[in-house]
């Protein structure tokens, strides 16, 4: 069968077609871009195949923590240490070659450990020193960056940032939701950059909202002015949002509207206040399970008779909310332990 | 933009060549290899890094006892930093791939700890990261990919994890599992794959291709 025949699951089979996602081979790549360029056709299909092939991993997946990453090198070197009775010299000599290398590691991954990372992989970090600060499911966190910028880290969310800034540019990365109130510095832009897009600004409060698996990515305002961009844009002129107004991406067209925004909703968080207005029910689980940190199952969603659920609280127990919310969406609910179980009744 | 390449790292990237590179990352195998059986230390660290966290993953998708699995992995270590084997390696990755599973499956056998199997093995899932799967009707069409996924033989997940996750080639994972050819190989893969190909002429399925941008599409394929 020749490629040009070839359906989805024959491109998902096909060695050279894998060979070209996953590895960097320069020969296989240019087979595949003249390849492509002749049968302009086959786009979506190949992209879709390339697609499933880059998502499929282990549900499952572990890794070595840091010290049994280090431990295991350790064993492996003394283990098989040469014995040579008698002849020292080339055995301090490999010694302190084994020791000079185990010295490099640990020096290198020393930095880490300061950082409180658990089942990481390991590695090398480089200039500039990195430093990263995570939040779990039902956890906030606040802290301050080098240059003073206060920040609020919300549930199941990490961010990045140099242990010093540079001298020209003030950049941190981050996945989650985040509050910022940046302090003004004309002389360097502060910036935060997220999946798709990035948001600047000189001296200002916001709140940058992009978890990975949200559809809906959002910026909001509170005081000053900031500036959005999306990552791949081609030439668009970046977005510029005034206090009170709130930038939502698109994915698909790689743009940002703007809307005026209802400051408790998207930044109560930061006072513990959780508000849902007219919100969808798929939005209010994925909140909720954040926040408490718990796993919600539904039943009978089929005889949910609405989708738009309203409620505001202030550092309420999961409980207290569920009552309310079940109240006007006529669910009732079971909590055990880290799992909670909604059923939607007749 | 150097801080976007720290955000990929947030959201998970596997390849740990791409966090961390290394003098050693453009030599080819059969040369890194050598190195190693003569005694170099840091084509050892190099190997160690690259490979003892995908060896270990691979081997609690057996087991549960993240000890034994260790001890294998040292194990076998130890023993190739002695052999003085001076055959060539043309692929390290699928090399300690197969000299891991035999040793392992040995060690099992020999402590009998197939008594605690894993509940799940080798259970797929597909990630959000890589794709556009956060698209509405992606979601529906990639529960449905994840559950047939997962109702495909041990065996067959195997062979799809190596094959799309590992990206061995068919030949590597026939090497690995002891099947006859790479014919065998490609036949479980194939099959595995034409079992879900239902879902995958789902109309649904060409719903966001088809709505597909050039922007989407270039990001795509040039790496």
């Amino acid at each position: 069968m020749k490629y040009s025949e070839y359906q989805l699951q024959d491109f998902l089979a096909d060695e050279l077609f894998n060979r070209w996602i996953k590895e960097n081979d320069p020969h296989v790549d240019d087979f595949w871009q003249k390849w492509l360029a002749a049968h302009p056709g086959k786009a979506p299909m190949l992209e879709e195949a390339a697609r499933i092939i880059r998502s499929i991993e282990y549900k499952d997946s572990h890794k070595l923590s840091t010290n049994e990453y280090l431990s295991l090198y350790e064993n492996i070197l003394r283990r098989s240490e040469p014995i040579r009775r008698g002849y020292r010299p080339a055995s301090a000599n490999f010694t302190k070659i084994a020791a000079f290398f185990l010295l490099l590691i640990v020096a290198s991954l020393g930095i880490w450990l300061g950082l409180d990372k658990k089942d990481e992989p390991p590695k090398v970090v480089s200039q500039p020193i990195l430093i990263r600060k995570n939040t779990l499911p039902g956890q906030k966190l606040a802290f301050k960056l080098p240059d003073g910028t206060k920040v609020k880290l919300n549930a199941s969310s990490s961010i990045e940032f140099p242990k010093e800034f540079k001298n020209d540019l003030r950049e941190v990365a981050m996945a989650g939701e985040a509050f910022f109130e940046v302090v003004e510095d004309t002389s360097r832009p502060f910036t935060v950059v997220t999946r798709d897009f990035s948001t600047t600004a000189l001296g200002t409060s916001f709140n940058v909202f992009a978890y990975k698996d949200e559809n809906k990515h959002r910026v909001s305002l509170l005081t000053g002015k900031v500036k959005v961009e999306s990552l791949y844009s081609t030439g668009k002129p970046p977005t510029i949002l005034g206090p009170g107004e709130q930038a939502t991406f698109d994915k698909k067209q790689q743009t940002f509207s703007i809307q005026v925004f209802d400051a408790l909703l998207h930044t109560g968080w930061r006072e513990g206040k959780l508000a849902f207005r007219d919100s969808k029910f798929s939005d209010v689980i994925s909140t909720l399970e954040r926040w408490y940190g718990v796993q919600i199952d539904v039943l009978n969603e089929n005889k949910r008779k609405t989708d738009a659920f309203s409620g505001t609280f202030s550092n309420e127990s999961l409980e207290e909310v569920l009552k309310v919310l079940g109240f006007s969406g006529e669910f009732s609910f079971r909590i055990k332990d880290k799992s909670v179980l909604i059923e939607f009744n007749d | 933009m150097a801080v976007r390449n720290i955000y990929f790292e947030l959201g998970g990237e596997n390849d740990e060549r791409r966090n961390t590179p290394s003098a050693l990352d453009n030599f080819p195998d059969p040369e890194i290899w050598k190195r190693f059986i003569s005694g170099d230390e840091a084509a050892f660290a190099h190997i160690y890094r690259l490979y003892v966290n995908r060896l270990f993953n691979f081997g609690r998708q057996f087991s549960q006892d993240s000890e034994l699995i260790k001890d294998v992995i040292q194990d076998l270590f130890v023993r190739l930093r002695k052999s003085k084997s001076t055959g060539k390696v043309l692929s390290i990755r699928s090399y300690l791939f197969k000299c891991f599973y035999r040793d392992l499956v040995k060690k099992m056998e020999r402590e009998k700890l197939y008594t605690s199997p894993v509940q799940d093995p080798f259970a797929i899932s597909l990630s959000v990261e890589h794709s556009l799967f956060n698209e509405q009707t992606d979601e529906i069409k990639r529960k449905h990919l994840t559950e047939s996924l997962n109702r495909l033989s041990t065996k067959q997940r195997q062979a799809l994890l190596l094959f799309y996750y590992e990206g061995l080639s068919y030949k590597e994972i026939s090497h690995i599992f002891d099947l006859k050819n790479s014919k065998s190989a490609r036949k479980l893969v194939y099959r595995s794959i034409d079992s879900l190909r239902k879902i995958f002429n789902h109309p649904v399925l060409w719903l966001y291709p088809a709505l597909a941008t050039s922007i989407v599409f270039e990001s795509f394929f040039r790496r």
